[in-house]
């Protein structure tokens, strides 16, 4: 079977020389939950945007579902659910326009997005929030939005950056709940996290970052290691 | 449906949920977006129209509600098209609103376009609204509706290009608002927008002509009163077209250099 992800002799240089990946290769299968961990500036959100297509390689060989992400990004993208650190909402807008603009994105129809933001607010405890305005949301309720909205469109891949960062313990184990739903279905999950205690939970594999460069292990290394 | 026609669909409804997101966050507070889509022509048309008209004499005479209205239309469409495709940019930038359509599932020429169609499309609305004004403040009505509307939409599709191209070519958008300010000084005030260019010194028309503003003035100038007192349509045609490719080939370019390594 096809890896949901493979990346080869991965490189990434920024403009001012930084070399934030250098040769980094891995492989992500179908149905995993994958996890990233690395200290800050080990070179996980440069991954994660190279994952999304939204920054090129400099060298190396990235295919998503079996797609390069040079040739195909837009094929990528329909498969694909993102919930960044930042978050991109538009905060003008309500949590459910959000959610309603990005299911017709994705070419969902009028009653199916409006049946999958119904079902993702209630699932993320986002259901009295469904009318509020973004800009009135505190920096938690943001990020379960995100996650709705990684969901929503019912990817194949969903690559989650630190999806619980800053959240109570009661909306960390829906996500997980979430997370463990999703791939039950046979679908992978591509998170990144600084809890050992969440890439225990969750996590079939994880990569370590540590200098652009990768090690692959099956539990989470002791807290003094990473 | 063919796996063609489906794509095709696909992307339509990519394209119409991107632009409809723009209207929809624009119009959230619909009286402030109605309150600067009339205000600025409001005041134009009430000081160069009633005040200026009014007290001054304009060679060859003539009735300067004619040439000053169509002119503040052109300046409308200018900075509601900056307001609609430089809008979805900057918000981007500022609130990392961005990757929210740059992962939607379309190239980035379909977001180029999307992007171009906000912007266009609140050009026209701005375009539309002074107009309106000018018809109800001054009993201006245009001889060649058709014509007008067409040059509206025109001016609104080059300011969008041009707003893109402006935004993305420098490192970072905020030095394209800086740029953008430093422009339109000379695109309002020096494209023939309150004068016409026969109404220019000889000394200094040759510099209008190369400020694209001033083919639309003086085209939406032919389409409301018969026939531009200044250009050949044949001149007129090709300043528009020459402004509007250009303006296309080079925003394309900034464009899918600028966001296919996302660096902001």
């Amino acid at each position: 079977m096809t890896p949901a992800v493979e990346v080869r002799e991965l490189v990434k240089v920024y403009p001012g020389g930084t070399r934030a990946l250098d040769g980094l290769s891995f492989d992500v299968g179908t149905g995993e939950v994958f996890g990233l961990m690395g200290e800050n500036g080990a070179g996980k959100s440069t991954l994660i945007k190279i994952l999304s297509t939204l920054l090129a390689p400099s060298a190396g060989q990235v295919r998503i579902l079996g797609r390069d992400t040079r040739k195909d990004p837009a094929g990528i993208k329909r498969r694909l659910g993102v919930a960044t650190q930042d978050s991109h909402l538009d905060t003008r807008l309500s949590v459910r326009q959000n959610l309603i603009f990005h299911g017709r994105y994705f070419g969902l129809g009028g009653r199916r997005t409006d049946a999958a933001a119904d079902y993702w607010l209630e699932r993320l405890g986002l259901g009295d929030k469904a009318a509020e305005r973004v800009y009135r949301l505190s920096g938690g309720t943001r990020r379960r939005v995100m996650l709705a909205k990684a969901f929503l469109t019912d990817p194949d891949l969903v690559i989650l950056d630190e999806p619980t960062a800053g959240l109570d313990p009661e909306a960390r184990l829906r996500i997980w709940e979430a997370v463990r739903t999703f791939r039950r279905e046979n679908k992978t999950v591509l998170l990144s996290t600084h809890h050992h205690e969440e890439a225990r939970a969750l996590c079939d594999r994880l990569l370590l970052l540590r200098g652009g460069r990768g090690e692959c292990l099956k539990t989470p290394p002791e807290p003094s290691a990473s | 449906m063919s796996e063609n026609a489906a794509g095709a669909l696909g992307v339509l409804s990519c394209l119409s949920a991107l632009v409809l997101r723009d209207v929809a966050a624009e119009f959230q507070d619909w009286r402030v977006a109605l309150a600067r889509l009339i205000l600025q022509p409001s005041v134009y048309l009430l000081v160069f129209a009633y005040v200026l008209g009014g007290v001054a004499v304009f060679p060859g005479g003539g009735d300067y509600a004619r040439i000053v209205a169509p002119g503040v239309a052109v300046m409308a469409v200018m900075q509601n098209a900056i307001q609609g495709a430089g809008g979805a940019l900057l918000n981007g930038y500022y609130f990392r609103t961005m990757e929210g359509w740059l992962l939607a599932p379309v190239s980035l020429r379909v977001l180029l376009l999307a992007r171009v169609l906000s912007g266009t499309l609140f050009g026209l609305l701005g375009g539309a609204a002074a107009s309106g004004l000018g018809m109800a403040m001054l009993g201006f009505l245009p001889r060649h509706p058709g014509l007008y509307c067409l040059v509206l939409l025109l001016g609104a599709l080059f300011f969008a290009l041009l707003t893109l191209l402006v935004f993305v070519l420098p490192k970072y958008p905020d030095r394209g608002q800086e740029w953008l300010a430093f422009l339109m000084m000379p695109m309002g005030f020096f494209g023939c927008t309150f004068y016409t260019y026969a109404m220019l010194p000889p000394s200094l028309a040759p510099f209008a002509l190369f400020v694209p503003t001033t083919y639309f003035s003086e085209g939406l100038r032919a389409a409301a009163n018969g026939a531009s007192a200044s250009f050949e349509p044949a001149v007129l045609g090709a300043g528009l077209a020459a402004a509007l490719t250009t303006g296309w080939i080079a925003a394309d370019w900034a464009f899918r250099r600028r966001f296919k390594n996302y660096l902001w």
